[in-house]
């Protein structure tokens, strides 16, 4: 069983990657390289959504989900910035689409965590008792203790930790997830070495594998968690035991 | 052939948090995974505040194993004229056959004039620079891209093509300097190595792992899933680094 806890789809706007941006892909690519890379389900969100606050994306995604209901879970994104409006938009993404979480992008969206700006938003989440995914890496507004500061702010909130302060504040993410029980720390693009210190300071079991497709390949991120140094177990709860028993107490499954 | 442009021996420091490896344990993640030889580095302290000891080690690792390992010093350019004289030593009297800079730990920004003499004297030395990237904000692409632009006979190599959140701005570094060369470790926007030989041509992107941050089962993986023809992927895996040291 894998489970892919970070995967993007969009609008296919050229064949490949160029030096600069990722191969967008649909949801039908998306599925494909799942069968091939033998991932069984899939969280995804928008792509284009996060650098623009486009509403309809939300709709795209949940047309995906509901296309292929048994391999993907499909989460929302609103600009908090937006304020009352954002706390709407969220609540027709889950109430009305049916949408199971929340993807948040600090440093595209232009928040902190730290700033009470998130409040409104973070209330209408733990009403709705959703996941919430964070980029985090060490670009502007996105180290992972900034997303410590909120999940104590919000402890009935489950915050996954997205590639786990890559690149650069891999060790922020232990200690930020060390200090918090809600915090999941997430695999994308993360260095082997930094995922076999996640296990052996945090716990297999707060680990979740993610591969951030289509920016990167999922067949080497599930090649990267096969071969760490630990063993089996761990590496079956890593890709996807852990997150399997996490959407069944979060009544996703 | 596969020539490993990058890899670390050693030991960071001695808390709990530290990375470490062997020579010897490097020696057999190459025998396991097909690795013929390896640049091999310090790390941590050794690149940083014990360079004299960490050069003494790495040479020491290559006399043990000659046909395998290829050392690179470390000096930190912060120690000015010291530094140049430890370069010197390295490359002089215990045989090593590049540098190696860290600027996010050893605390310069790649752009900045302290770190240009031993650029300049590296190319006098013959030999090749690897710059880390990417992390932190003092190692950006397009300032070792500037690095480069300064010392043009000085080869110098981009550890980790930007990894990652710089990744953009690689190949626009390496279109300015024809003396950049890109090593892709944990290179995870793997469309960027594609695209890097459309870019600049194949002679210039090198293969490395990082060992013992990242996997070699994983950085060898890569290579060979990128839509490259075989000679490029030749090129990459081995036959670049080997020239680049010929060369120089």
């Amino acid at each position: 069983m894998i489970i892919d806890v970070h995967t993007h789809i969009g609008e296919p706007d050229q064949k490949k990657g160029s030096g600069q941006s990722a191969p967008r892909i649909s949801p039908e690519t998306l599925i494909e390289t799942m069968d091939k890379a033998g991932v069984d389900k899939a969280m995804t969100f928008t792509d284009k959504g996060l650098w623009v606050y486009d509403k309809t994306e939300n709709d795209k995604i949940a047309d995906a989900m509901k296309k292929y209901p048994n391999r993907l879970i499909g989460f929302a994104t609103v600009n908090p910035r937006f304020g009352q409006d954002a706390v709407e938009e969220l609540h027709r993404a889950i109430a009305t689409l049916g949408l199971k979480g929340l993807k948040l992008h600090p440093w595209l969206q232009l928040f902190s965590c730290t700033d009470s700006v998130l409040d409104p938003l973070f209330d209408e989440v733990a009403k709705l008792r959703i996941p919430v995914l964070f980029h985090t890496g060490y670009d502007v507004f996105s180290g992972p203790l900034g997303v410590a500061d909120l999940a104590e702010r919000y402890p009935q909130v489950p915050l996954i930790v997205g590639h786990s302060g890559c690149c650069g504040l891999w060790f922020d993410a232990i200690k930020a997830a060390k200090r918090c029980d809600n915090l999941y720390l997430e695999t994308s693009g993360n260095m082997s070495g930094a995922i076999e210190r996640m296990v052996n300071d945090v716990g297999a079991n707060r680990i979740l594998f993610g591969s951030d497709m289509p920016w990167v390949d999922s067949a080497m991120e599930i090649l990267k968690i096969r071969t760490l140094d630990i063993n089996q177990k761990e590496k079956a709860l890593i890709l996807g035991e852990n997150l399997q028993g996490l959407l069944r107490e979060w009544k996703i499954d | 052939m596969i020539f490993d442009a990058h890899c670390h021996i050693g030991r960071e420091h001695s808390k709990s948090r530290s990375f470490a490896l062997s020579a010897d344990e490097l020696v057999n993640i190459m025998d396991r995974n097909g690795i013929d030889k390896a640049i091999v580095c310090s790390m941590g302290k050794g690149l940083n505040v014990e360079t004299s000891r960490a050069n003494d080690e790495i040479s020491s690792a290559v006399r043990k194993h000659p046909d395998r390992l290829v050392g690179f010093a470390g000096v930190n350019p912060w120690y000015e004229d010291a530094a140049l004289d430890e370069l010197e030593r390295g490359v002089k009297r215990l045989g090593l056959r590049g540098l190696k800079l860290h600027p996010d730990l050893q605390g310069f920004p790649a752009s900045d004039d302290l770190v240009y003499p031993l650029i300049q004297r590296s190319g006098e030395l013959k030999i090749p620079v690897y710059v880390h990237s990417g992390t932190s904000i003092y190692s950006q692409p397009m300032e070792i891209g500037e690095m480069a632009l300064s010392c043009p006979e000085t080869t110098v190599i981009m550890g980790h093509m930007g990894y990652d959140n710089y990744y953009f701005d690689a190949i626009p570094a390496a279109r300015r300097s024809r003396n950049l060369i890109l090593e892709t470790s944990r290179n995870t926007q793997y469309w960027t190595i594609e695209e890097s030989v459309e870019a600049i041509g194949p002679d210039r992107v090198v293969f490395g792992t990082d060992a013992p941050y990242s996997k070699a089962e994983v950085e060898i993986a890569r290579i060979k899933s990128l839509k490259l023809d075989s000679d490029v992927q030749r090129k990459i895996l081995g036959e670049n680094i080997s020239k680049i040291l010929e060369e120089r």
